[in-house]
Formats: structure tokens, sequence, C-alpha cells
């Protein structure tokens, strides 16, 4: 509804309405006894037809929004000074990771308060090295501000250091995880992202792994249960919205100060800012 | 231009200084057109019809004292302060000023619309009859994702979703709720509260998608005005059970995504008063005693403040406030009926149930109801669990001392207000169909089979109060006597019945007989008059019924051309509407003896 109005007036304008139709058609009947014609006011149709309007106005103003937004990136010029500086930053990045990986040593996967991390990528540079932008390619962190379920194993936690500066993870909630699935969560099924609208899709998707409902799905993820890697792939990576006040996003990691990094339970405070 | 402005050669009267065109309005109140819509939503001025439309058909007129009334208010001086102030960032964005623009954007303008509220509804009855639409907005919005692209904020859907748990907790706390639907929309809730029938919608538990043909400025303007109005509510109602509002609740339960489970236990947790009520409360409650007495002495208020406090200290105290709920709550014979339906059942639900909704009904008609995962009360491992709530085609595990029942079952039992038999509701077994509470079957017309059962089912409920006469409540033997009352009444009454159709019977078989003038030892004597007399007959029975059908014509006639013209054609209507009725009626049945047929055929 473009305009919602209270349901009295609303009522109020359908009973006049009604008396209008119920008096022309009994005059109709009056008159030639013939079948009752369907009777419609004319501001109503002229108010039906502006909305129709405007929504279709509304789609196509979006879209011409969107695609200005997509074509402000082309055409820029690039000087060369800028390509030296995106060259220096890349090796940077790389003998920053290596030394990372060098100096700090992990606990152990098991040790961990939970087996459930939720990471989400934070605004960064685009100055990725090769191995890092694989890195998050395969954890699925593609675009800023998205956020995927992972299961904490020695081998995703070594993951998640190496590219450590461009993402923040911690141990979620149930109640987080139930929002996220709830409101931001999108299937992938056969080869095609879709709302969970519907058990139906669910049951259609992961039928064979005992999952046939959302309350299952998020039961599964939120325990980490045996069938958590199909569930998790299931799910297609959350966008999470922006908030009012962009956060300053630095790169250091959270316990000196800075947003990446490990926030073990403090995630839940971030996940509540951005959903 | 107002009235109160003449100049020289033009006058203005009538309908031209009454009305006047919302380009003009929005001209004189120097707003932009978006700040004039919302100035209307949230002072609740809308569009008016005058007959004579000055400017053209095309044009929506406001009355002038409308646009008076946005004009002096103090809004609109805060929306151009906002105004200003956006310019202000977005200059200091634009001048690469970082420092400044975020200290701009540290103090932002605001404004509350607690005024408002109490300018349109001057009375708590008053906000209680327009909570439709407020409820059903908050509800919407506290199951509505925050997406990017739109304006919806994260901070108002998450304060969407804590109002609608605090109000669901109130309505299961005080058991006001009466009537429950699931449609295809969502379902529907219906409750009393202070004797005003509220009705709501709450969206299905599954994702919202948000279509691109919704505006949804509009809507947020309406939310924002319907958060404070409920936020109000809440905190009448919350005072008047003597709960602390706003609540505060266990952070465990909460990060166990069970904020309704934790709502009630504050509530009960929440319930003596004393200490935790603040001192305005006590004042009200002293004006309210003293309200014969004009003055009321210091000495007097302290001493009575003394005496209020004091009784927390004694044993007796909780055995007055339940015996003041007690006798509070025997006035209203619906709320008892409600709140004792599901007492002394234990439920469980299933993960695949739909849980925030169940959680809300099932306490509001008194049953314990537990579900899987951390905090909730107890296990299913429980042997006291009575009914479990499914909706899976296989079980893990069976218990045999409880009811494995569908969600629908609890919709059902609540609202025909019995326990219904769980045999249509086993699981794998297509549950009977969910009828609508909101429909008057007698005025329809139509009565659905079901509907039939649950009436006979609701009788024979009834019918099992009868020979309990050893129960001392007064409420329950008025009941009995009135119930014993009617069944000798309605006994008579067919006793009489029965003897005047026996009466009329004899009546019109001599009156018949008198007319044909024949005996039954003349119809022996001759066969060939027989034929004849038949003949004869039958021309005199189409005789009477020609005279009957033109004698019920005439009087008929002589009504209408009695009635005015107006009254006629409302007649006409009403006949109109009741045929449409009869044919709706007729079209239900005929879908119903074409199902019936279509399943026999299956059958074979």
């Amino acid at each position: 509804p473009r305009n919602p109005s209270p349901s009295r007036r609303s009522a109020a304008a359908a009973v006049v309405q009604g008396e209008a139709c119920v008096e022309i058609a009994a005059t109709m009947m009056a008159e030639e006894g013939t079948q009752q014609l369907p009777y419609v006011r004319e501001t109503v149709l002229k108010k039906r037809k502006v909305n129709e309007d405007w929504a279709v106005k509304n789609r196509e103003r979006k879209a011409a929004k969107r695609q200005r937004r997509r074509d402000d990136g082309k055409g820029a010029i690039k000087r060369p000074e800028d390509f030296v500086r995106e060259f220096r930053n890349k090796e940077l990045d790389f003998v920053r990771m290596k030394t990372r990986l060098k100096v700090r040593k992990l606990p152990p996967a098991e040790t961990l308060n939970s087996k459930l991390v939720f990471a989400i990528r934070i605004p960064g540079t685009m100055d990725l090295h090769p191995h890092m932008r694989r890195i998050l390619r395969k954890l699925r962190l593609t675009q800023v501000l998205t956020g995927v379920f992972l299961k904490a194993t020695d081998a995703t936690m070594k993951r998640l250091l190496v590219v450590e500066p461009f993402i923040t993870y911690g141990f979620p909630n149930l109640k987080n995880v139930k929002d996220l699935i709830y409101k931001k969560g999108r299937g992938f099924l056969d080869k095609e992202p879709f709302p969970l609208t519907s058990n139906d899709l669910i049951e259609k998707a992961l039928g064979e792994y005992g999952i046939i409902c959302l309350e299952d799905l998020v039961h599964e993820i939120a325990s980490v249960g045996p069938h958590f890697r199909e569930a998790s792939n299931f799910l297609m990576p959350f966008k999470l919205k922006c908030p009012e006040r962009r956060l300053q996003m630095k790169k250091k990691p959270f316990k000196d100060g800075g947003d990446s990094g490990n926030r073990e339970d403090k995630i839940n405070e971030l996940i509540e800012k951005l959903n | 231009m107002p009235k109160h402005y003449r100049p020289a050669g033009k006058k203005k009267e009538g309908n031209a200084a009454k009305y006047i065109t919302r380009t003009k309005a929005v001209k004189y109140l120097q707003i932009s057109l978006a700040t004039f819509r919302k100035l209307c939503i949230l002072k609740g001025v809308f569009p008016r019809d005058p007959k004579k439309k000055v400017e053209g058909n095309h044009k929506t007129y406001y009355h002038m004292k409308d646009i008076a009334f946005l004009a002096h208010d103090p809004l609109i001086e805060k929306f151009r302060e906002i105004k200003v102030h956006r310019k202000k960032v977005k200059k200091a964005f634009a001048k690469k000023n970082k420092d400044l623009a975020d200290r701009l954007l540290n103090r932002p303008p605001t404004y509350k619309l607690d005024r408002l509220i109490l300018e349109r509804y001057p009375t708590f009855v008053d906000a209680l009859r327009d909570l439709d639409d407020c409820l059903t907005m908050v509800h919407l919005f506290a199951a509505l994702p925050a997406v990017e692209g739109e304006r919806v904020q994260v901070q108002r859907i998450h304060n969407c979703r804590r109002l609608s748990h605090e109000w669901q907790a109130y309505i299961s706390r005080t058991h006001s709720l009466r009537k429950t639907f699931i449609s295809v929309k969502g379902i529907y809730y219906q409750a009393e509260v202070q004797g005003q029938k509220i009705t709501w919608l709450t969206p299905h538990a599954l994702q919202q998608v948000l279509t691109d043909d919704v505006d949804f400025n509009v809507m947020l303007t309406f939310l924002e005005f319907y958060e404070t109005l409920l936020g109000f509510i809440n905190f009448k109602l919350y005072h008047s059970i003597n709960v602390n509002y706003p609540p505060v609740l266990d952070p465990r339960l909460e990060a166990l995504a069970s904020e309704l489970y934790a709502l009630c236990r504050y509530m009960s947790s929440g319930r003596v008063p004393g200490n935790s009520e603040p001192a305005g409360l006590i004042e009200d409650k002293e004006g309210e005693d003293n309200k014969e007495s004009s003055k009321t002495d210091e000495s007097e208020l302290r001493l009575a403040q003394l005496q209020h406090q004091l009784p927390t200290n004694e044993p007796g105290a909780l055995m007055h406030l339940v015996q003041e709920s007690t006798a509070a709550d025997a006035d209203d014979a619906d709320a008892k009926e409600c709140r004792s339906l599901f007492k002394n059942l234990k439920f469980y639900l299933s993960r695949e149930v739909p849980r925030e909704s169940l959680l809300f009904i099932i306490p509001a008609f008194g049953g314990t109801v537990s579900w899987e995962g951390e905090g909730a009360p107890f296990d299913e491992t429980d042997e006291d669990i009575t009914h479990q709530i499914v909706d899976r085609p296989t079980q893990s595990h069976v218990f045999l001392s409880r009811e494995y029942v569908q969600p629908q079952w609890i919709y059902d039992c609540v609202n025909a207000r019995i326990i219904l038999p769980t045999e249509g509701y086993i699981v794998g077994r297509v549950p009977p169909p969910h009828l609508s509470p909101f429909v008057d079957n007698d005025a329809e017309g139509y009565i659905p089979e079901y509907a039939e059962t649950i009436k006979r089912l609701q009788a024979a409920a009834q019918s099992q109060v009868l020979p309990l006469p050893s129960l001392g409540d007064e409420d329950m033997e008025n009941s009995l006597v009135e119930a014993i009352i009617d069944r000798s009444e309605s006994n008579e009454i067919a006793d009489k019945k029965r003897k005047l159709e026996m009466l009329e019977k004899q009546y019109h078989d001599e009156l018949r007989m008198e007319y044909e003038g024949k005996t039954f030892s003349n119809r022996t004597a001759d066969n060939q008059p027989d034929v004849v007399d038949k003949s004869d007959t039958k021309e005199a029975d189409d005789h009477m019924e020609d005279s009957h059908k033109q004698a019920e014509k005439d009087a008929a006639d002589i009504s209408k051309t009695l009635m005015s013209r107006k009254q006629r054609g409302l007649l006409q209507a009403i006949e109109i509407n009741q045929e449409r009725k009869k044919d709706k009626v007729n079209l239900l049945k005929k879908r119903k003896k074409n199902a019936d047929s279509s399943a026999s055929a299956k059958g074979r």
C-alpha cells in the first residue's frame, strides 16, 4: 500500500462506496431488468493507476541509480604512481602475512569457546595479494560487509589468520544465528539464490540430511551438527547492512584497538549493529 | 491564502476561504512536500472532500483550520532545523572538513512525539481503540530485515521487536487473548484489554521479501508514531499489574533467543510491589485513595507512605495481593474461562512448530510449555508432559504417556474454548478444516460441518458441568441454576409446540374434509363419480393456491405502496444483499457436494 491509513477510515470509505454501488445497481435493475454491471468509482481507478505508475517509475529509478553507480568506476584515469603504490602495498601485505604466520601461534581449535565461527568481511583496500584473494574467495567473502558461518577447525583458523586484516570474526550466540538466518538467509539451489520464504525449498535441498524446515537449519548451524558443511554451503553469504555512522574499520587487530581479527564474543554486538 | 488577509478588491468566502489545495498549503507552511506528508501523518491531518471544489475536481483539498493546526506545531520548526543540519553536514563533507562533519553528526537535532500521543489520545481507552493498526505495523517491522537500499534502520527493527514481545508478554500474563486464526498472510490474534477488543496480524516466522512497489517513507513515518504510542500503552499496562517498565531481561535467556520467555519470567518475579515501585506510583495511589478529601497534609501523606511500605515485611502481604487479584479477576467470566482452558496441561514444542506463536498462546490460556534447546524450563524426557506438538512425518522417540498432535489443535481449542479430541490432529493425518472465529455462521446462513461438530462438543462439555452441585462457587451455582431453568423452559416450550402442531393438523384435516363435502360412505358407494370428484378437487386446489399467491402478492404490494421512495430503495437493497448471500451459500454447498462426490469416487 502506498498510503496506509487507519482501517476505520478505510472501512468508512468502503461503506460509502458500497452504498453508492447498491444505489446504482438498484436503479439499473429497476430500469432495465438486466444483470448488474461491476461499478468502481472513477477516483479509485485513477488512484490505482497512479500507484501502478509510481511503482514502475520507482523500479526504473532504482535500476538507473544502480547503473550509474556501476558506471562511476569506469573510465577513471590511473596515474603511474597509483600502479606503483598498488604494487608496493601488495608486496607489503604479503610480507606481513608471512611474518604473521611465522610469529603468531594459534591455539588448538578444541580449546576455543565455541565450534561455530561467523566471519565478516570489513571494508578494506582493493590491493589484495592473489594469495589472499584466493583464500577470501574460498571462504566466500568476496564482497564488503558479507558474512559466512564457519566451523572452527585448525585449517579454518589458519585461513582466517592469513586474511586477518580484511575480516573480523567471532563466536555468535543462538539469538544472532537465528536472526541472521531468518532475516538475511538466502538459499542456493539449482545454481540460483532464493529467499527462504518456504520450507519446501529447504526440504528439497537438504531433506536427505534430515533438515526439513528453517528451524532445523538454525539448529544445525548453531550446534555445528554432522551436516554442518552441507547446511553452510546451502546458505549464501549474508549481506549485512551498513550502519548509519560508518564504522572506522581500522586494520589493527581488535584487541589492539582496531576492528579486524578475532572478537570472540564481542562479535554479537557487531552483528546486532549490522543486522 | 488564509481568510484574515484580504487585499483590496479580493475577498474570499465560502469554500474558497475554508479549503486550500495541497500545493498552496505546502507554500503557506514553507516546507517541502515530503515534510508536509510526514507532518500530516504525525498530526492526524487528512484531505477533505468539499462539495464545491473551487479549483477543480482533480486537486486535493485540506481544511484551512487543519493547516493552521500544522502551522502552530513546534514540530515544523524542528523539521526545519533538521533540514538545516543536514545541509551543514553535507557542506562540511564537501569541503573535506571531516572534524566539523563528525562534530555535527555527533549532535543531531532530535524530537519526541510524546506530546502528539497525549494530544491525539486524551484518555487511555481512546488509545486502546486505535491500537489495531499500531500493533499490526509494529509486528510487521519486527519481522522485516534491515535491507541496505531502503531506509529501514537496524535500531528501529530491534525496537519493534522489543515492543511486540513486551505486548505479547502482557497479553499472555493477563490471559487476555480471545481468538486466533492462521491465514495465508499471517496469524491473526484478538485480545480484550480493559473492555476493548484489539485485533492484530503477525507475519509468519519465515523470511519476508521486500518489494520495490512499496513506498517505505510513508510506512516509516507511521511506524515512528506507532512505536511511541505502543511504548506509552505498554508503560501504562505494565504498571496496572504492578510490574516495572521497561523490563530488564535475563541476558542468558536473551542470548538463547528466548525473549518472550524471559519477559514472562521477569513479569512473574517482578510482581511484588514495594521497593521496586517508583515513588510517583505510590503518590498516584494516594491521590486515588483520598479523592474525597480536597486537602492532604504532608504528615498524612508521609504516614500513608509508611503504611504502604509496611506490609512488605509482613507474611500476609502476598496473601492480600493474591486475594486482591482473585477478586479483581472474578468479575470477568470470559477471562476466567480463558485462563483455565489449558490448566494442568504440559506442552512440549518440537523444533519445527511455530515456537514464538505457541509460546504466546499456551501460557495465555493457563498451560505450561517448553521447547528444545538451552534455557527451556523442562526437557523432552519429562514424564509429566501431556501433549507434544509435532509437525514432522517421523519421530525419533515416542513416549506413550503423551499425545502427539499438530499445531492446529492448539488454535482450534482456543477458538472453541474447549479441549477438542485429538484423533483428528494426530501426526500424519490431514487435520480438520481450520475455521475462522471472526465469522458468525448463523448470520452468514451457512454452517460448516466441523463447526456443527464443535458446537456439539461444546454442548457436551457444558452438560458435563451439570452433575457437579457440590462445588461451593457462587458463580458455578448461579450458572447451574440458570442452566436448569433454561433446560426446563425449553422442554416446556417444546411440548407446547408439539401440542399446537397436532391440533393444527387436525384442524386442517377437518377443514379439508368439510370443504370437499364428502364422507367415507359416499366414497365407497360410487366408483365413476370418484374420478370426476378427483378432477374437481385438483381444480379446487389449484384455485386455492392461486388465490393464496394473489393474496400474498397483494399484501406485499400494499405494504410497498405505503413506503416512501427512500424506504423502497432501502428495502430493495436489503433484498439484493440477501439474494447475494443466498447465492454465496449455494455456491459453498455446491462445492461441498462436488468435494463429497469426488471423495466417494476416489473411495471406489
